[in-house]
């Protein structure tokens, strides 16, 4: 089986003008960049825009690349600032109501508060809008945070090192999200 | 300590989750794209870098001139130094 390439010596090769090198960089890089495009933006912003952005971004400062950490993590690093700075733009809502559900959201819902249940893969765009409802109560760093943690299972350590945060600020808004959710969650089925 | 508001997020972002996952390969022409645009950078950059250096060089050419001329000045002035000193000799007067 073939080894995947390294992205440092791709990156070596792209600086002393080696195209297919930079072929090579793009297919290593896309899926971590569209992955985390993926994870911070809400579903229906342009994600293939803001991927391409991102690349873009990653190609003209390949110059400024040290190798002093992995490039897998300062190409995160500028996806997820790229990311927020986006969703900067965008206004945080006070609160989601019930009634802004739409009726297979509402249900999936019920499902999983009153029945315990977990639905199918074929629920998960649904269960994906219910998460990015609740999400649109948190500003943009926080939405990032919470699902650095929760879906992608990264340590606070590992969450500072990808973001430059202090781990006492990590800390201090884990507490405030969660309490956040928790509200939302119990509104939601208070009224359920 | 996890609240049973707790378990409902976790549950729910569980369920969500196979909607996160994303592309392995790139889309046609996406790769030609940035690849474009990184090669126009690198030209703009090179122009920029020689428009720096031709700067450079002829701020470095204006200063040896500068340079040049004060010296010769300064020689000559070396060299007027006796002339004034007979003009002033003759305005000088002798009591």
């Amino acid at each position: 089986m073939d080894q995947p390439p390294d992205p440092a010596l791709l990156v070596e090769r792209w600086r002393s003008g080696d195209e297919t090198a930079g072929r090579e960089l793009i297919d290593v890089l896309y899926p971590i960049v569209v992955r985390i495009v993926r994870l911070h933006l809400p579903r229906r912003d342009d994600e293939a825009d803001l991927t391409q952005e991102v690349l873009m971004k990653t190609f003209s400062r390949l110059h400024q690349f040290q190798g002093t950490a992995p490039l897998t993590h300062w190409v995160s690093r500028i996806a997820l600032t790229t990311c927020l700075d986006r969703l900067r733009a965008q206004k945080v809502r006070p609160e989601v109501r019930w009634s802004d559900l739409t009726p297979p959201e509402a249900e999936l819902f019920d499902t999983t508060w009153l029945e315990g249940k977990t639905a199918g893969p074929e629920k998960a765009i649904v269960a994906r809008d219910l998460v990015e409802r609740m999400l649109a109560v948190l500003p943009p760093a926080d939405r990032s945070l919470i699902l650095l943690v929760d879906l992608e299972g990264f340590s606070l350590e590992e969450v500072s090192q990808r973001t430059g945060w202090s781990l006492s600020k990590i800390k201090m808004r884990l507490f405030r999200i969660r309490g956040q959710l928790r509200r939302q969650v119990q509104n939601w089925g208070e009224r359920a | 300590m996890n609240t049973r508001e707790d378990d409902i997020w976790k549950s729910l972002l569980t369920q969500s989750a196979p909607s996160f996952a994303g592309d392995l390969t790139p889309p046609l022409g996406l790769a030609a794209r940035i690849l474009a645009g990184a090669r126009e950078e690198r030209v703009k950059e090179a122009a920029w870098e020689r428009i720096g250096l031709r700067a450079i060089l002829a701020s470095l050419a204006a200063v040896v001139v500068m340079t040049v001329v004060t010296v010769a000045n300064v020689h000559r002035d070396d060299v007027d130094v006796p002339v004034r000193g007979f003009a002033a000799l003759e305005e000088m007067q002798v009591s």
